[in-house]
């Protein structure tokens, strides 16, 4: 069953003409690990707000459909408890920082104080998400005074350690360098084995390519595409719907539209290179 | 990572020293029974010998050069418009002259009920200043907590106050970007207000939207969560001796009460 699951939802923000989801319908299963891209403007955070009942409980707007989570209702779910069972990393990284805590590690623990936790497994806890973050050398420092993508990670290790079963992450990366950004998929990539269901909006479609079980592709408020990760990334149409592809996918199309096909479309750099070894060796 | 800084949230609060120890709300006690007591009070021999011992209190605890940095400010500010406020308001033909400055007389009992004034003011300011120096504005929350004030409500009171931080910030960051537009910042007092002005709109607008992005965040990290909140940072357990020391406050506002109970029936 469905973990959380979308019937024919529509959504359209307070004071707004135009519908942010049209006619959304999708499932997310236990232990999965689901990428969201699109252009911008297609939907992909506000699918996350719905997905983390801040629609409609913090933003009001017109809500239709159903947007069930462990078979209840959206609106019946009280946001306190949802906030327990999903954790959400959102794409601002400098409203994310409470602003009342003096250190990072302090800041790293609020979650696990709201939730009640022991101090001594939060002192464990905090520190064992900082050094996975590589924020260790951090925590003695006023979050307030970090650049973005040290609050990017804080911010994410605030979450990490609230150890919720699932996870949505909004463009976790966004102000990272190529380093800080490898470093939290690989992260996302250990949650994933520890039976996480993940949901992330990400750009860096390799990197989606490479870790995701499932994608869903988000234009104008609608899914585009979904399905397993491979399946749709190498969908010739995609390129004609402004999403991103791999490169090595696009390189696959060319080599096929060059009369010179590799036996498929390879949407990892790792299977491109096998995949031409092989060609060679024809 | 520095283990030993992590462990250090293993042991209570510790701030340094025993005043700084003390908890929030038995050292806000014992300031305002003192700072009351010059208010009770209101003699200038009593007022200004409370000033002297925050000075000998603030050198005690460590804090003296800030202190007396902000203690003379407010000095200066206060002894000047009551003194001032004093001569011209309170008239007389009977008052006793006292010094004549460049042809303005001033008299003494003016004066003297001005020290009065300024002395309880000193008084009870001198207390809060220590208390605010000595005290953590998160201590004092957490200590509230203790007594069953929501975490909702200690969150609006400090984060309130990093509002004015961030708000303070984002009209830097305006001001520097209107400068590196060609708008003229810097200069005389009107130039500096008409590139300032312009800014609070902006400023309000981004901090009211900050505040609704920092509600979602924060239901992210389960503020609203119904169930128990434990804490990181533990404030020690109130030893017997602080309870003698609250106590004792809490008599030397009485004495002061009474003192000036008999001396406005003329029995001191």
């Amino acid at each position: 069953m469905a973990f959380i699951e979308l019937k024919d939802v529509s959504y359209k923000y307070p004071y707004t003409k135009d519908f942010a989801l049209q006619n959304v319908t999708c499932s997310f299963e236990k232990g999965k690990f689901y990428g969201i891209i699109g252009e911008n403007g297609g939907g992909k955070t506000t699918l996350c707000n719905l997905i983390r009942g801040l629609i409609p409980h913090f933003y009001l707007g017109k809500l239709t459909g159903e947007c069930l989570v462990e078979g209840k209702d959206i609106r019946d779910w009280d946001t306190a408890e949802l906030s327990s069972k999903i954790g959400y990393v959102f794409q601002n990284p400098f409203t994310q920082i409470s602003g009342i805590k003096p250190t990072v590690f302090e800041e790293v623990a609020i979650g696990l104080e709201n939730l009640g936790v022991p101090k001594d497994v939060m002192l464990e806890r905090v520190a064992k998400v900082c050094e996975q973050l590589d924020i260790g050398h951090l925590i003695k420092n006023n979050p307030n005074e970090l650049s973005g993508g040290q609050r990017q990670r804080v911010a994410f290790a605030s979450i990490i350690a609230m150890d919720t079963d699932t996870l949505v992450i909004d463009e976790p990366t966004s102000q990272l360098d190529p380093e800080g950004t490898e470093n939290v998929f690989n992260i996302i990539n250990q949650l994933k084995h520890s039976n996480k269901t993940i949901i992330l909006v990400e750009h860096k479609i390799d990197l989606i390519a490479e870790f995701c079980d499932e994608i869903l592709v988000m234009e104008n408020g609608t899914i585009a595409f979904s399905g397993p990760t491979k399946e749709v990334l190498t969908k010739r149409e995609l390129m004609d719907h402004n999403a991103a592809i791999p490169e090595v996918a696009k390189f696959g199309h060319a080599m096929a539209d060059a009369g010179k096909p590799l036996s498929e479309i390879p949407v990892t750099l790792e299977k491109a290179f096998s995949l031409v070894q092989e060609r060679s060796a024809r | 990572m520095d283990r030993e800084f992590i462990n250090s949230y293993n042991d209570y609060v510790n701030n340094g020293n025993a005043w700084f120890n003390l908890n929030p709300l038995s050292k806000l006690w014992i300031c305002m029974c003192i700072g009351l007591s010059a208010v009770v009070v209101r003699h200038w021999q009593f007022g200004f010998s409370l000033c002297i011992f925050y000075c000998i209190a603030a050198l005690i605890i460590g804090i003296f050069p800030r202190f007396i940095k902000n203690y003379i400010t407010i000095s200066v500010l206060v002894i000047l418009l009551t003194i001032v406020i004093r001569q011209f308001s309170m008239r007389d033909p009977n008052f006793t002259p006292f010094i004549n400055i460049l042809g303005w007389q001033w008299y003494k009992e003016p004066f003297i009920a001005a020290l009065n004034i300024i002395s309880y003011i000193m008084g009870f300011s001198g207390a809060l200043l220590i208390y605010f120096q000595t005290t953590e504005m998160r201590d004092l929350m957490l200590a509230l907590e203790n007594r069953g004030v929501t975490h909702v409500a200690s969150y609006i009171m400090l984060s309130s106050m990093q509002s004015v931080i961030d708000m303070r910030q984002s009209a830097q960051t305006i001001l520097e970007s209107q400068k590196s537009r060609g708008i003229e910042t810097d200069g005389n007092i009107i130039v500096r207000m008409k590139a300032f002005f312009p800014t609070l709109g902006p400023i309000l607008l981004s901090a009211m939207s900050g505040t609704e992005e920092k509600a979602i965040a924060m239901d992210a990290r389960a503020f609203s969560h119904n169930g128990g909140h434990t804490y990181l940072r533990v404030l020690r357990p109130i030893p017997v001796w602080e309870y003698i020391c609250d106590g004792l406050a809490l008599v030397f506002l009485i004495c002061s009460i009474v003192w000036k109970v008999l001396s406005m029936t003329g029995r001191v």
